[in-house]
């Protein structure tokens, strides 16, 4: 937990030296202008500890989010903050770096979900490193400030055009109905809800996800997106190749991605379907700082 | 399959993280902005009040119109042309260094901040202009400790309500936050008045020296009695003949024989009767209480020839005054003076006014004429503020008056002379007592003309001038000492010394181009042309008993404000080196050397503040529970000592139907605890305030001897 001056702070620190030294130097009696300045520093040396107070003993719990945003949409991450006192906490500001990204108060016993939207500069994995909590209640002139150590990563994935009729190769219908269960296994976190075997775990109390068999290839038509199919400049290829996978998801194609030093295996489905966008995402994606706490770069984890 | 190459997305969002700022605290901010303008208007006067008006109206247009780019520039344009306007006319009224002519330009640039759309930075602009001038107000010696008050207390809670938007000032957790600041505040506050060392002229030898003479004098009245010098009687005499007169100002504080100052001649002194000491001169009534005229304009008067000086029977008078320190810009001098020393302003009105308050003895050589002189001429505005008689005020008094209207103005002097008649003729019953009042209020002049008839000079004077106005004839009031004590002293023996007990009120009409003196008091029954004291305690006579009482309700409250100021003074106004030294010697801590005093000052301060931190901090560890998971602990044991234990996985509502099902007797109390606490522990509302009234009801529970 650090404290410093905010800038109007130091300005009314100025301001009451200076009116102390006036105060003191004056020819004539300038008591009332002494006792006006000593009343501003007893006043601002008692709000120092209220400012500490409205921050302390609160919990921030970062929320795993399985949506990730688009670039026609801001960045978007969640927290959870916990008031588990009985203190009202008006005037707490969420900050990156010194920017202010988030003003809020908690009641008494209250617990909320911050949904945090930023600015971004494209398709990439976002690294969210230098949160803070923050306060200036009650007067404003000084702030506590708390840092959130753990570090944040959400995704903005590239967001293609839709592909018109013209577009269509063909305009194969969904393919519906039961399937067989090639086996269970452990959940994942990538894993959609739709797969977990219920009954499984009510009887273990454990997630398991089902696996299908593979529907008959031959039904489907298999295609790659590949890299090197035209020459346009990078970001449009993205979109060319992000366009194709989204339409050969909606047609339930099994489609496979291939790009320089990089193949992801012909598949289907939601999950194989994030992978490659991900893929995408971050392929000869820069490494920048967007703003203090906020950069863009390769991701840590495995895809 | 074609899809057009397009830029990488770089679409900027509309994402707002920047602080609002609510109606209640743009309201507070405006409300400290008047409050710290205040003395600037006042000082100043209407044409600066117009600009401020000029200044608010741009803001509120700008704010009205504020995306259209013509309307910003327009709007801007005429902030500068006011801001300079104002400036100029500042520099011209008071040259470029003046106190004034610096801050009424800060407070118009104040005003024209609330114009640059930035709501947070401006208010917090605002704040901080307003914060500077209430400083330099006070710096300046602008000393109401209500002003001291207000200003503390707006300038906390404009803080509060910019820095917390969703707060209302009406709320019950502002006036908490605010209230809780404060009193916290207080003792840090009382030490470091208390503690922190005065160091008047040991630190900064630039001081003027002789301005601090209340100081000096102080100091060594301290060091040569170890007491401190109160403020005399006489000097309160002195401090009450202020900017205002309330008629019952001269019979309270006037009844001390002290000297308050005298006069050395160097000629035989005029005849003791004609001594009019001249003070302040009252323009404004507003049915209870004298006002002066707000600007001063130095007299236009030419000085003496020297033919006039040379003439032996012309009535002129030179003497030298002795004042002592009242605080105030007061001087006075025979009637009437047309020469005055350096660093003092003769007004049009013919009065002395110093140009530093008067916070040492101070002497000053005077020339007066004894008769008024020279003619003059009233302008428009003087003629109409000396007709002036407040609306809704003493309407039998203006009845009477009016009786002796006469449009010719020549006749003035007879329309005088049968109005002050009416106060000589015995069957009227005028008697002179400074120990009756007519009834206070509005309608006083009225109860004392046609009712009590009983009063002092004050009265009289007023009465008088208020019944010329209503018959035409301009006038105004004037106070001041009449009459004098002649010292016989072996060095010199033209000396007079002039008493608190002789203040005095007279009227002044206007007439023939020139300011006539009339002076009603003399004019009573059973008075003589000789001195007359103006407490009076020769003409007393007994009151009723009803007056009496009602006097001694006066006195009482009158002493308790008297005690209140001078508590006020010595505590916060006037403490100083010796005050913190007396205090000191009382504490046992008179040894102390001033550094000692800075460093217990900062280790008090510092012993206090940390110790208020750890009573903060302590009482957030301490409610760090939840309290309605310990409502529902008690109920849950208040139902386990009746035999109903929870089991391991049950919730609360299945825990209330089995309680219900097992104690019927009380089902509806049952229900209402655990649904209140369900909405409290899981709902939307999290009213906390319930609890203490959960926990009675589960305490009042009763659910017999048991399952």
């Amino acid at each position: 937990m650090t404290f410093r001056l905010v800038s109007s702070g130091y300005l009314v620190l100025v301001l009451i030296l200076t009116i102390i030294f006036l105060a003191l130097c004056s020819p004539s009696n300038s008591n009332f202008a002494l006792f006006f300045g000593f009343s501003l520093i007893s006043t601002s040396l008692v709000s120092i500890w209220l400012t500490r107070r409205n921050i302390l003993g609160l919990s921030v719990t970062p929320v795993a989010d399985r949506k990730h945003s688009s670039t026609r949409e801001p960045l978007r991450f969640r927290l959870h903050v916990n008031n588990p006192s009985r203190l009202h906490r008006p005037s707490l500001t969420l900050r990156l770096g010194n920017q202010a990204i988030k003003r809020f108060e908690l009641l008494p016993m209250d617990n909320q979900q911050l949904h945090i939207e930023l600015n971004h500069n494209g398709r990439g994995c976002y690294h969210i490193d230098q949160l803070s909590l923050t306060t200036d209640y009650p007067i404003g002139l000084f702030r506590i400030r708390l840092p959130l150590t753990f570090a944040l990563q959400t995704w903005v994935l590239p967001c293609a055009p839709t592909l018109t009729k013209t577009h269509a190769l063909i305009n194969t219908p969904t393919v519906e109905g039961d399937r067989e269960i090639d086996g269970l296994y452990e959940y994942n976190n990538s894993d959609s809800l739709n797969t977990i075997h219920w009954k499984t775990y009510a009887k273990t109390q454990k997630l398991v996800v089902k696996h299908f068999v593979p529907e008959e290839s031959a039904a489907l038509p298999h295609i790659w997106l590949d890299w090197n199919t035209n020459d346009q400049p990078t970001e449009a290829r993205i979109l060319h190749l992000v366009a194709q996978a989204d339409w050969a998801q909606r047609n339930n194609f099994q489609f496979g991605l291939r790009l320089p030093h990089i193949e992801i295996p012909q598949g289907i489905g939601n999950i194989h379907y994030q992978r490659c966008l991900l893929q995408l995402a971050s392929f000869q994606c820069p490494q920048e700082s967007i703003m203090p706490g906020l950069t863009r770069g390769k991701t840590s984890a495995s895809l | 399959m074609t899809i057009s190459a397009t830029a990488p997305m770089l679409d900027k969002f509309d994402i707002h993280n920047t602080r609002a700022l609510s109606n209640d605290a743009l309201l507070m901010v405006f409300t400290t902005l008047c409050l710290a303008s205040y003395p600037y208007l006042i000082a100043i006067g209407w044409w600066f009040i117009g600009m401020v008006a000029a200044a608010l109206t741009t803001v509120v247009l700008h704010h009205i119109f504020p995306n259209k780019n013509l309307h910003t520039v327009c709007f801007k344009i005429t902030g500068y042309i006011i801001l300079l306007t104002t400036a100029f006319n500042l520099y011209r009224q008071y040259g470029y260094v003046h106190p004034l002519t610096i801050n009424g330009t800060v407070v118009i640039i104040a005003w024209l901040k609330f114009s640059d759309q930035h709501p947070y930075r401006d208010a917090s602009g605002v704040l901080l202009i307003a914060t500077i001038l209430f400083a330099e107000s006070m710096i300046a010696g602008y000393q109401h400790p209500f002003y001291l008050v207000s200003c503390l207390a707006l300038i906390l809670a404009t803080l509060i309500t910019i820095n917390n938007h969703r707060l209302r000032v009406l709320s019950r957790f502002f006036v908490f936050t605010h209230g809780r600041l404060l009193l916290l505040s207080l003792p840090l506050l009382a030490i470091l008045y208390v503690l922190f060392p005065r160091l008047p002229g040991s630190l900064f030898p630039w001081q003027i020296p002789g301005v601090n003479g209340w100081f000096d004098a102080q100091e060594k009245s301290f060091q040569q009695t170890g007491q401190l010098n109160g403020i005399s009687p006489a000097q309160e005499t002195i401090k009450a003949l202020g900017e205002t007169l309330n008629l019952d100002q001269l019979s309270t504080l006037g009844q001390s024989d002290q000297r308050v100052f005298t006069a050395t001649f160097t000629t035989p002194p005029p005849s003791l009767n004609d001594l009019y000491w001249r003070g302040a001169v009252f323009w404004k009534y507003d049915g209870e209480t004298w006002h002066m005229r707000r600007h001063w304009k130095r007299s236009e008067t030419n000085p003496p020839t020297q033919q006039d000086t040379l003439n032996p029977h012309f009535p002129i008078t030179h003497y030298k005054m002795q004042l002592p320190a009242h605080g105030r810009h007061w001087l006075y001098g025979l009637e009437f003076p047309v020469e005055h020393p350096k660093g003092t302003v003769l007004t049009n009105d013919q009065q002395l006014i110093s140009a530093r308050k008067l916070n040492q003895p101070f002497e000053y050589e005077v020339t007066s004429y004894l008769i008024p002189y020279p003619p003059g001429k009233l302008t428009t505005r003087e003629r109409r503020m000396a007709h002036q008689f407040p609306r809704n005020s003493n309407p039998k008094l203006f009845e009477f008056g009016a009786k002796y209207f006469d449009p010719n103005e020549d006749n003035s002097v007879n329309v005088a002379n049968k109005i002050a008649s009416h106060f000589q003729n015995t069957n009227n019953g005028f008697i002179y007592d400074v120990k009756r009042f007519p009834k206070g209020g509005k309608h006083s002049m009225d109860d004392f003309m046609f009712n009590s008839k009983a009063g002092q000079c004050g009265h009289y004077a007023s009465a008088l001038a208020l019944a010329l106005r209503a018959a035409g004839v301009p006038s105004r009031l004037v106070t001041g000492f009449r009459g004098g004590r002649q010292l016989h002293s072996e060095t010199n023996a033209y000396q007079i010394e002039v008493t608190g007990s002789m203040a005095h009120a007279w009227v002044e009409y206007w007439s023939l181009g020139n300011w006539w003196r009339i002076d009603p008091t003399l004019l009573v029954p059973g008075q003589t042309p000789n001195i007359i004291p103006a407490t009076g305690d020769s003409y007393n006579t007994p009151a009723p008993l009803e007056d009496q009482q009602s006097n001694n309700d006066k006195k009482i409250f009158e002493t308790f404000r008297n005690d209140l100021e001078k508590f006020i003074d010595f505590s916060l106004v006037y403490y100083n080196t010796q005050l913190q030294q007396q205090l000191l010697n009382k504490l046992g801590l008179g040894h102390l050397q001033s550094i000692h005093l800075l460093l217990l000052s900062v280790f008090t301060v510092g012993i206090l503040w940390v110790s208020m931190g750890w009573y903060l901090n302590r009482a957030t560890r301490d409610k760090s529970i939840d309290p309605a998971l310990v409502c529902y602990q008690r109920l849950q044991k208040t139902l386990g000592i009746a035999g109903l234990t929870i089991k391991a996985n049950e919730g609360p509502y299945d825990f209330m139907q089995r309680a219900i099902f097992l104690f019927p007797e009380q089902r509806e109390e049952i229900e209402r605890i655990c649904l209140a606490l369900i909405a409290i522990r899981y709902g939307k509302d999290n009213n906390l305030k319930q609890i203490p009234a959960l926990m009675k009801s589960i305490n009042r529970l009763n659910l017999g001897s048991g399952v």
